[in-house]
């Protein structure tokens, strides 16, 4: 059971792969479910394409909160400057667990900040001087995502 | 700092001088002409007068047409726009020249006509395009098309779909009808296209020998000659079509001069419309007119030197209890952009408080709280400052202007405070690149004392809804129900006080006394004893609606956090490749990111905590804003001629 005491890094490993992975799956659905909203819209009016652009990125900032984390977690195992750090499993379920949050959260609010956006292209595709008030409902749902890596930063912060 | 208090308009002129009246109520600005309702139910009125009828219709046609040639100067003669518009400035006599407003017209008349032509050009060469199209397949048979045989032979054009094999179909034809001959013109995906000669005694059995193989003939109406011939007549019509159009849209590309024209007679139109719209609401008997409406406080000395012009009687008088005037703000320049905050929630109705000035304070320092970096704090000022210098923008881009001035200001200031600059940018530049250890002073840095934050967020957030509280008292002295916004205010600071005191000191009584307290005021509209005392202890549950209020105010120390946190995390990617170049990019993209994406959840949440945390203290809500009939211009700025100066031109 020797295993048992030296496989944490790789725990921490899989922690930092979700964090990545999932916050990305979900931003990757929500720009794609926005950009099919705004590709009928455009259809009618290409010369909304800036405003539909706004909105398209905005739920892809979870993808690229993931990837801080990511970045985060696999620098504090000195993944970048060559020499991995060992770890216990009990340290390794840690980073595990501090990684989650913008795993699940990440995830779930790009999706449900997609669909808000997309409600709000269709706005602006019907009321163009309304955009802002699009804007602000879907950036209402960023700051769970931020939330979320906050957790994540702060765990992470502490840990090692 | 207040709500402008409106006077009731009712007025009475002379119809001749209708339009002069209205050039001169759009002139002064302070007047919102407002629909005759009681008058026209009431038959002795119904009986004297009638509506006016204005021509809003002509007018509106007028516009359109304007409008419609810049469209067309836009698509033909284009120009980069930035994305603020430069005003000019105008005098009144310019604006209103009746010259200009000939010329424009004769200019916008000739461009759409040239419109018109071009589309017509255009629906033609269609129609041109789908010949070509239906003789194209024929161009390489050198045969008269109109052509339908020699004094022997019977000639055919045919097509059959491009799936029967057309030596099978050769072969059909040799063994029923010796004397025919069958040619492929051409093939394309769809069919193939087919020459038939037979002679005439045999042409009705080459045909029918054919026929189950789908073949089936064509004729064409109205063409003579080859097709090769017609092919090449038609690219000459459509060449000639093309270059008279092009000439056309040169055109109107050559009137790109008369663009500023046109659009100030645009604008122009745009306040014949506004007229016409106040003119709807007039009633007249043919010889004098009546119009009532609403007038702000502050236009009434203006108001009264313009009206003394003309031959008219008019009575001001204070609104009656039962009516609603319209709402007006009126703040000083650096409250103003303050309005941009309450129109998005809901204007304060009139017998309300004017919010501005009160969330003034809390809205500007929670931003600056939230956002805290000095980096960022001086980008959105410098940027903001350039803006109002260079364009001067007007309405809600003056407000946003404005604002960006003052959330720059505080943000610097809670920067400094809490030691940031693009995050932790200092110190990590100096520590990558010159080696040394730098560590920024704050008076409480948010990632080592998190809580200390969170803490004065929270204690902020108390100060700012006692402060709600403390409005509603105020309103009810103004109003004469002290008593009542005393009740509803005075048993929670009872309680909340209590709970403080027990944390401090340990002894509950005040909360009691505040328990007591809230138990026997807040059922005091409830019907019959036990009613008031159920209701009084219902109350009890508020408690948790007030836990929520106030940590609500956490969101300070988390949106602080989370700024910092990620810009000291742009800040490590960009130093790990150890080199400069890929430190500035990441740098200034990743900064660029964190601003765009903080700036507008900062100000969401700032904005938050009035709507839900402070509003629902005493806020009245459903004010609806004062419209009144002035200059409302889209491209020129009207000025008075002493206002006009070079620069502005």
């Amino acid at each position: 059971m020797e295993w048992m005491q030296t496989c944490g890094t790789a725990v921490a490993f899989i922690g930092a792969s979700l964090a990545v992975g999932m916050a990305c799956s979900g931003s990757g659905k929500g720009v794609g479910s926005v950009g099919e909203v705004g590709a009928g819209v455009l259809s009618e009016d290409p010369g909304k394409f800036s405003s539909v652009l706004i909105l398209q990125i905005i739920p892809g900032t979870q993808g690229l909160y993931g990837l801080v984390a990511w970045f985060f977690a696999l620098m504090k195992l000195g993944f970048f400057s060559g020499s991995l750090v060992e770890l216990s499993i009990a340290q390794g379920f840690q980073f595990f667990a501090a990684c989650l949050p913008i795993a699940i959260g990440g995830y779930v609010t790009a999706i449900a900040q997609g669909r808000c956006a997309a409600a709000g292209v269709t706005m602006t595709a019907k009321r163009p001087e309304e955009m802002s008030k699009g804007i602000i409902m879907a950036i209402m749902v960023e700051f769970y995502a931020i939330l979320c890596l906050l957790a994540t930063f702060l765990m992470l912060n502490s840990l090692i | 700092m207040s709500i402008v208090k409106m006077k009731r308009l009712k007025l009475i002129a002379l119809n001749e001088q209708r339009d002069d009246l209205l050039a001169g109520l759009l002139r002064v600005g302070c007047v919102e002409v407002t629909e005759p309702e009681g008058e026209l139910s009431d038959p002795e009125w119904a009986a004297l007068a009638h509506r006016d009828s204005a021509s809003i219709m002509e007018v509106k046609s007028r516009a359109n047409a304007l409008s419609s040639a810049l469209d067309a100067l836009k698509k033909y003669a284009p120009v980069k726009s930035g994305l603020f518009e430069l005003r000019e400035g105008i005098t009144e006599e310019e604006f209103f020249d009746e010259e200009r407003l000939k010329k424009a017209e004769g200019v916008a008349e000739k461009i759409n006509e040239e419109v018109r032509e071009i589309s017509q050009i255009f629906a033609r060469e269609n129609r041109l395009k789908g010949q070509a199209a239906s003789l194209t397949p024929w161009k390489d048979l050198d045969w008269p098309l109109e052509q339908e045989g020699t004094t022997f032979v019977n000639t055919y054009f045919g097509v059959c779909p491009s799936g029967v094999d057309f030596g099978k179909l050769q072969n059909d034809l040799a063994a029923a009808v010796p004397e025919a001959e069958l040619l492929l013109v051409h093939e394309d995906k769809e069919q193939k296209y087919l020459f038939l000669m037979a002679h005439k005694s045999a042409a009705e059995e080459a045909l029918e020998a054919l026929r189950p193989n789908s073949f089936s003939t064509v004729r064409f109406k109205d063409v003579k000659g080859t097709a090769a011939g017609n092919l090449s007549a038609l690219d000459a019509q459509l060449k000639e079509m093309e270059e008279d159009r092009k000439r056309r849209a040169d055109g109107i590309a050559s009137y790109k001069e008369e663009r500023q024209n046109l659009k100030i007679c645009q604008d122009r139109m745009k306040q014949e419309l506004s007229k016409q719209m106040a003119r709807e609401n007039f009633l007249t008997n043919g010889t004098v007119l009546f119009m009532e409406g609403w007038v702000a406080g502050t236009g009434v000395a203006k108001l009264e030197e313009e009206l003394a012009k003309y031959c008219c009687a008019y009575e001001l008088t204070d609104p009656g209890k039962d009516e609603k005037p319209p709402v007006l703000l009126k703040n000083p320049a650096w409250v103003e952009p303050m309005n941009m905050v309450v129109e998005m929630y809901s204007l304060p109705a009139y017998n309300g408080v004017d919010p501005d000035p009160l969330i003034w304070p809390f809205f500007v320092f929670f931003f600056g709280l939230m956002f805290a970096d000095v980096g960022y704090g001086l980008i959105m000022l410098i940027a903001c400052l350039v803006i109002r210098k260079k364009y001067k923008p007007k309405k809600t881009m003056g407000y946003i202007c404005g604002l960006g001035i003052l959330l720059g200001i505080s943000t610097t200031i809670c920067g400094a405070l809490t030691g940031g600059f693009f995050g932790d940018a200092i110190p990590v530049i100096a520590e990558n690149f010159f080696g040394k250890e730098i560590k920024m002073w704050s008076l409480v840095s948010p990632l080592e004392n998190p809580m200390t934050i969170l803490y004065f967020g929270i204690g902020l957030g108390i100060v700012h809804m006692f402060f709600g509280m403390c409005v509603k008292i105020y309103m009810g002295f103004r109003d004469g129900e002290a008593m009542e916004a005393i009740l509803d205010v005075v048993p929670w600071w009872l309680f909340l006080g209590g709970i403080a005191v027990f944390a401090l000191t340990g002894s509950a009584l005040l909360i009691w006394i505040g328990v007591a307290s809230l138990v026997l005021t807040q059922g005091r509209h409830k019907k019959g004893i036990i009613g008031k005392f159920f209701g009084g202890v219902l109350s009890l549950y508020d408690v948790t609606s007030w836990l929520g209020d106030i940590l609500s105010y956490s969101r300070i120390m988390a949106l602080m956090l989370a700024t910092t946190v990620i810009a000291s995390v742009v800040n490590i990617l960009g130093s790990l490749p150890g080199n400069i170049i890929a430190f500035v990019l990441i740098f200034a993209f990743g900064h660029i990111f964190n601003l765009g994406i903080n700036v507008i959840g900062t100000y969401v949440h700032a904005a938050r905590l009035q709507y839900l945390e402070f509003f629902g203290k005493f806020y009245k809500d459903g004010g609806v804003p004062f419209k009144p009939l002035t200059y409302d211009t889209k491209y020129v700025d009207i000025v008075g001629d002493e206002a006009k100066t070079p620069a502005s031109k």
